[in-house]
């Protein structure tokens, strides 16, 4: 029995009431059309609603424990949203060869000096590649920071 | 005839030297992901939709066709050399391909697997430009009703066939269409759920929930399950097949093809189906089925011109009514939607140049892929080596520069993140991912159809026009067949 199941139908359940009580804010207009525009997310919300509650209740027979969630995945979607929000404070420039270094010594779990220097590689020739595609041939702009 | 100058424009666009090099280097690409274990070829094609939205959008749109058949291509690659599929479509090859590897046939495999290829490219592009021009034809024609009915049987034929049960389907597609409400209604400018944040207003941007969810939650996913399976020997003889094994199974290639072709066409079924399901039609068909999957050139050849095929089925429904028939022609028509081309029928009126330079954009990139495949696949073959370490941080990196280069908006980063978390956890459990991406571009289809079919005419269109009201029982057989095909199933286990 997966309990995996039970945790997203909660989570839906939640998002779905959430959402039909929200969509009591929306504004109707009285030159609209027919159905309007809340008649749509309302039923779509039944509907999440409705599933949600399913699962809950039956939830799939066979479980996720093959595909477990461990410490490694949160680590690397916090490193990620870490480097997310440096972005606007430190610049491109700067915080990706940092964070490139930092992925690539800490997927690796292994700091020798030789690792080191291949991350130091990594690092400079990754951002430099995609300075040069994004901001030289495409140009397009990479995000800036305060400082750079 | 006007036609016929769309037609020469085209093919003097696509065989110019620069859209050459453009096809050539994301065929390149593409094979690069596809043969690396983890990346799959809907990745990059996430990956590509800011660098095509950048290229004008018969060069974006070509790049894109030619990632997805180089991606699709490589798969054989890492399914031959390390049992492990580098593409889902490559399910099937690897019962074949993996035991010719150890009995020290690699280059034959994979010669077999690139020319199988080139060919259900090919014979699936003929069966595109012949047949996807008469459907338009007839979808042109489509009033409201036919258009949320179309949209409808293309949402529940995905959700019957996705996923192991159809709650985790069901509840996938629903999230994504309810995500797709939110910001301002296209009918009437109400906004709606922008809970008072003007980024909201315009909705949840495409390009950063693509990537998110297909490239960023992959990412999560490859990061921690970093092993890498031990890697067969890549004999040093050439990697073209003998002319013997092309001859002798003429027959198998030509079905394979047709078979790869048809199950393209039916929205969410995808390559992966179509490599098993032609593989054991080939079993079934030989003389020798017992010599299938201890390393037999026809099942490497049925599974692979099956699967490459399938892209030229995927693209007649996808240009022709705009239903998404599988995650990379969803983001194929989401980049289209993003260089502002309108898909499905009215494509073929108000676009035509850009339509033929797809079909020869299809063209190009399987010559291609095959000459690549065949002159540097032992070369390319390496790529299937290089650490997680390596990649991952650097993936990250230009999905960051990616989505920030198409609004130069902070808040897309975000949009980014969220829906990559959402996405891993989905898949971490089980849930599929198709159906949500799938909803997420039909849902607006159907809302917008309905509110003015509502306005402009009634319920009873869909049952007294008969287009829509063949297309809703569509629906419903589809619906109908799932039910039955899980109880079945169900039987059989208990």
């Amino acid at each position: 029995m997966s309990n995996y199941d039970r945790w997203v139908g909660l989570v839906g359940i939640a998002f779905s009431l959430g959402l039909i009580f929200s969509s009591f804010g929306i504004e109707t207009p009285e030159w609209g059309d027919v159905v309007g525009p809340t008649f749509w997310p309302r039923l779509l919300c039944a509907g999440l609603l409705a599933v949600s509650v399913f699962l809950v209740i039956k939830p799939d027979p066979d479980g996720a424990s093959d595909r477990a969630i461990g410490f490694r995945h949160f680590f690397a979607f916090g490193a990620a949203a870490l480097y997310v929000l440096a972005l606007p404070i430190l610049g491109f420039l700067i915080v990706t060869p940092v964070f490139i270094a930092f992925g690539y010594l800490a997927v690796g779990a292994n700091t020798s000096r030789r690792r080191i220097g291949e991350a130091l590689f990594a690092a400079a020739a990754g951002t430099a590649a995609i300075y040069l595609v994004f901001q030289v041939l495409l140009e397009t702009q990479l995000p800036s920071g305060q400082l750079f | 005839m006007p036609g016929d100058s769309a037609i020469l424009e085209a093919l003097a666009l696509v065989t110019s030297p620069m859209m050459l090099l453009v096809i050539g280097l994301s065929v390149v690409g593409g094979i690069v992901v596809g043969a690396i274990p983890g990346l799959t070829a809907t990745m990059a094609l996430a990956l590509l939709i800011p660098v095509s939205y950048s290229l004008p959008p018969d060069q974006g749109i070509a790049m894109m066709v030619a990632v997805y058949v180089g991606g699709i291509s490589a798969g054989a690659l890492t399914a031959i050399l390390i049992r492990m599929p580098g593409t889902p479509a490559a399910v099937a090859t690897v019962a074949d391909g993996f035991p010719m590897a150890q009995q020290g046939r690699a280059g034959q495999a994979i010669g077999n697997a690139v020319v199988a290829s080139f060919a259900g490219t090919v014979i699936s592009g003929v069966c595109l430009v012949l047949f996807a021009p008469t459907l338009a034809d007839f979808a042109v024609k489509f009033f409201f009703s036919e258009i949320v009915a179309v949209a409808i049987f293309g949402l529940t034929a995905v959700i019957a066939v996705s996923g192991k049960t159809l709650s985790r389907g069901l509840f996938t597609a629903l999230l994504g269409m309810l995500i797709a409400t939110f910001g301002v209604s296209t009918v009437d400018g109400i906004s709606r759920f922008d809970f008072g944040n003007t980024n909201l207003q315009s909705g949840i941007g495409l390009m950063p929930m693509l990537i998110g969810m297909f490239a960023v939650s992959q990412l999560m996913k490859t990061t921690s399950d970093s092993q890498r399976p031990s890697q067969a020997h890549l004999d040093s003889g050439p990697i073209y097949p003998p002319l013997g094994d092309i001859v002798g199974n003429t027959t198998n290639y030509i079905r394979s093809s047709l078979i790869g072709t048809i199950i393209g066409v039916i929205p969410s079924l995808g390559s992966g189906v179509a490599g098993l399901v032609s593989y054991a039609q080939a079993r079934n068909a030989s003389k020798t089925p017992e010599k299938f999957g201890t390393g037999h050139v026809p099942g490497i050849i049925a599974s692979e011109a099956a699967n490459n095929a399938a892209i030229g089925g995927a693209l007649i429904i996808a240009l022709t009514l705009g239903i998404p028939g599988d995650p990379p022609t969803a983001i194929l028509l989401g980049a289209l939607m993003i260089h502002g081309v309108d898909t499905g029928p009215m494509l073929f009126e108000n676009n035509s140049g850009l339509v033929y330079s797809i079909y020869f954009s299809l063209f190009a990139s399987s010559v291609l892929m095959m000459i690549f495949l065949l002159a540097f696949g032992r070369y390319i073959a390496k790529v299937t080596r290089i650490p997680n370490r390596i990649l991952s941080p650097i993936i990250f990196a230009l999905c960051v520069a990616g989505v920030f280069s198409g609004n130069n908006l902070t808040f897309d980063l975000g949009v980014m993140l969220v829906f990559g978390l959402v996405g891993f956890l989905l898949d971490r459990g089980g849930f599929p991912l198709a159906p949500f991406i799938i909803g997420f571009l039909l849902g607006p289809l159907i809302e917008d159809n309905y509110r003015r079919l509502m306005s402009f005419g009634g319920l009873e269109d869909f049952v007294t026009r008969p287009i829509s009201a063949i297309f809703l029982a569509l629906a419903i057989a589809s619906l109908l067949y799932s039910f039955w095909k899980r109880k079945s199933q169900a039987a059989v286990r208990a």
